[in-house]
């Protein structure tokens, strides 16, 4: 209560300190309207947030079904067996009470972009002046024979958080030593491009202390990976031979998928497992597809400088759904797009250009529980060719301080959540 | 190494209040979009760094510094005077603009 009075204090405050009144254009922050998020993960979230940080006078509904979110980042870890999901979730309740945004627990059932409209499940509906979507990524189910949402229920993929990532803990806990766990890494682009190699470090970790004889193959639908240099440095000093990386190069395409026997044929070889991650090619959430704002690729094309969509000015694509290309599809990425997508919304809503982007991704990968890497980037905005151009980039050297990098990780975990549900 | 602040700020975290108080600004009083380009290169660097109730040693809080101190830090780090993990790599990536409009919006106020 009190925490809530000084914060409308605060803003009654800057509205007189500032002379919200005296706007030029006589808009200005006071301009209200209706903006409604879909998908309340990282993407959404960061959005809700600072659409009503930069303009309180708008009306931020987000609609997300889940009353309590679970990040993936860190989920790594509860695989392995380090740390509990507990750590992984968070509430909207801060946004709720410190930002009156609306949370609305209900799936979308499709838009009517004609009308501007939001239709949830239930049949009820809700009017956007503008739309910020950010329902993260859905998988091809299609795309490897013998794979599908059935088999998913006992051969995991764990790519998004939630009880995938405790059924593929409980697997891991439960194969014999001396067992061979295989993980399927998919085609760029997908979430989180280091992240099935962070799984395999931390798997390492776990099988290294409790049972030592057993193996662990990646077979990758890729040539080469991100932050390779730096995860096969680590993987030989900590884990000696026990993670082996096979490129598609070797193998050739991932065929055919027996879930039951959990069994994998490539083009050349077949390979039996006792714990089977398949982590399957991927395109944006379905409503995206469903709502006519992918291309062919599976993914939404947006203005970078605003992540509107092509196809529809009101509505805004943000996160792993979106083209953000040279950007990676990453929690960090999501993040400082929702910024950028936040002030162009303003911005559009009292009728200016949007701003200049600088967006960040910058990501780490624990390689065990005291030791990580990470790869960064810094991106402008080209007015030449309408794209985002990489400013800088950089990972950790082979020979990096990974034990200082871990430092940084934990606290980035925290202070990251904090930024976007604000605790 | 700089010391935490010890001193307890009551109102709201350091980053609401810098942040409603200098877009509020940043629209209004200029009432120029490109001000928000300020706004957002700064609000880049809130994804890692906490605010002063973060009370660990590192990554730094930003609260630390007043705008002189952290734009000469980021000039150290771009020009590889001062070596760190991350910092250098992104700090590469700005420009004296973008490093005096951070600065000028996250730095402690005298
Ligand atoms: C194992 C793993 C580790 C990772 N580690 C990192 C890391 O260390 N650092 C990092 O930066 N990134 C990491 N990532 C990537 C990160 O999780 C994603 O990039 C990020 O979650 C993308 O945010 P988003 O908002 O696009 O999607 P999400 O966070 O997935 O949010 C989408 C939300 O939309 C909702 N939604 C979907 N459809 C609808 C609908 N029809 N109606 C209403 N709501 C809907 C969903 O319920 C969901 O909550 C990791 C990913 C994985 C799998």
């Amino acid at each position: 209560m009190i925490r809530r009075r000084r914060f409308l204090r605060l803003l009654a405050v800057c509205g007189m300190g500032w002379g919200l009144g005296g706007c030029a254009s006589g808009k200005g922050l006071r301009s209200g309207g209706r903006v409604v998020v879909v998908g309340g993960g990282y993407g959404g979230a960061t959005a809700a947030r600072y659409l009503k940080q930069m303009n309180p006078g708008l009306t931020i509904t987000l609609i997300e079904p889940q009353e309590t979110y679970l990040s993936c980042p860190g989920s790594n870890e509860a695989v392995a067996g380090l740390g509990d999901m507990g750590t992984l979730a968070r509430s909207y309740d801060w946004l709720r009470r410190e930002l009156d945004i609306g949370k609305v627990t209900a799936r979308v059932a499709r838009l009517d972009r004609q009308r501007r409209r939001v239709i949830l499940n239930d049949g009820a509906e809700v009017t956007y002046d503008r739309l910020v979507l950010s329902p993260g990524i859905d998988f091809r189910w299609e795309a490897i024979m013998g794979y599908d949402e059935a088999a998913s229920r006992f051969v995991p993929h764990a790519w998004k958080a939630g009880p995938q990532t405790a059924l593929l803990a409980r697997q891991i806990r439960a194969m014999p030593d001396g067992g061979l766990v295989l993980i399927t890494a998919p085609p760029s682009p997908y979430r989180c491009p280091p992240g099935p190699y962070e799984r395999a470090s931390l798997i390492a970790y776990y099988l290294k202390k409790h049972k030592p004889r057993s193996k662990i193959l990646i077979l990758d639908a890729k040539t080469r990976f991100s932050k390779q240099p730096a995860f096969e440095q680590a993987w030989r000093e900590l884990y000696g031979d026990m993670v082996e990386w096979v490129s598609s190069e070797k193998e050739g395409r991932l065929e055919r998928i027996d879930a039951a026997g959990r069994t994998v044929e490539t083009e050349f070889d077949t390979f039996r497992a006792d714990v089977l991650n398949v982590i399957p090619p991927q395109k944006a959430g379905v409503l995206a597809e469903q709502s006519g704002l992918t291309d062919a690729s599976g993914w939404c094309p947006v203005d970078p400088l605003s992540f509107a969509s092509v196809y529809d000015p009101a509505v805004y694509v943000i996160g792993d759904a979106c083209q953000a290309d040279p950007m990676p599809k990453s929690a960090f990425s999501a993040n400082s797009q929702a910024k950028v997508c936040a002030a162009a919304i303003v911005a559009s809503l009292a009728g200016e250009p949007p701003p200049d982007p600088l967006l960040i991704n910058h990501c780490y990968s624990f390689v065990a529980p005291d030791q990580a890497i990470s790869i960064t980037g810094v991106y402008g905005y080209s007015r030449d060719d309408g794209q985002l151009i990489v400013r800088s980039t950089g990972e950790t050297p082979p020979h990096g301080d990974r034990r200082r990098e871990a430092g940084y990780a934990r606290a980035w975990q925290r202070s990251f959540k904090k930024d976007v549900f604000g605790y | 190494m700089t010391q935490l602040p010890n001193t307890h700020r009551d109102v709201l975290s350091f980053v609401r209040r810098v942040q409603i108080g200098t877009i509020a600004v940043a629209l209004c009083f200029q009432a120029r979009a490109e001000k928000l380009d300020t706004v957002l290169a700064a609000l880049g660097c809130l994804g890692c760094h906490a605010d002063e109730e973060e009370q660990i040693p590192e990554p730094a809080s930003l609260r630390r510094f007043d705008a002189k101190e952290m734009a000469s830090l980021l000039r150290e780090y771009r020009e590889g005077k001062r070596s760190g993990t991350v910092m250098n790599r992104i700090a590469a990536g700005l420009t004296n603009q973008d490093i005096e409009a951070i600065a000028g919006f996250l730095g402690k106020r005298p």
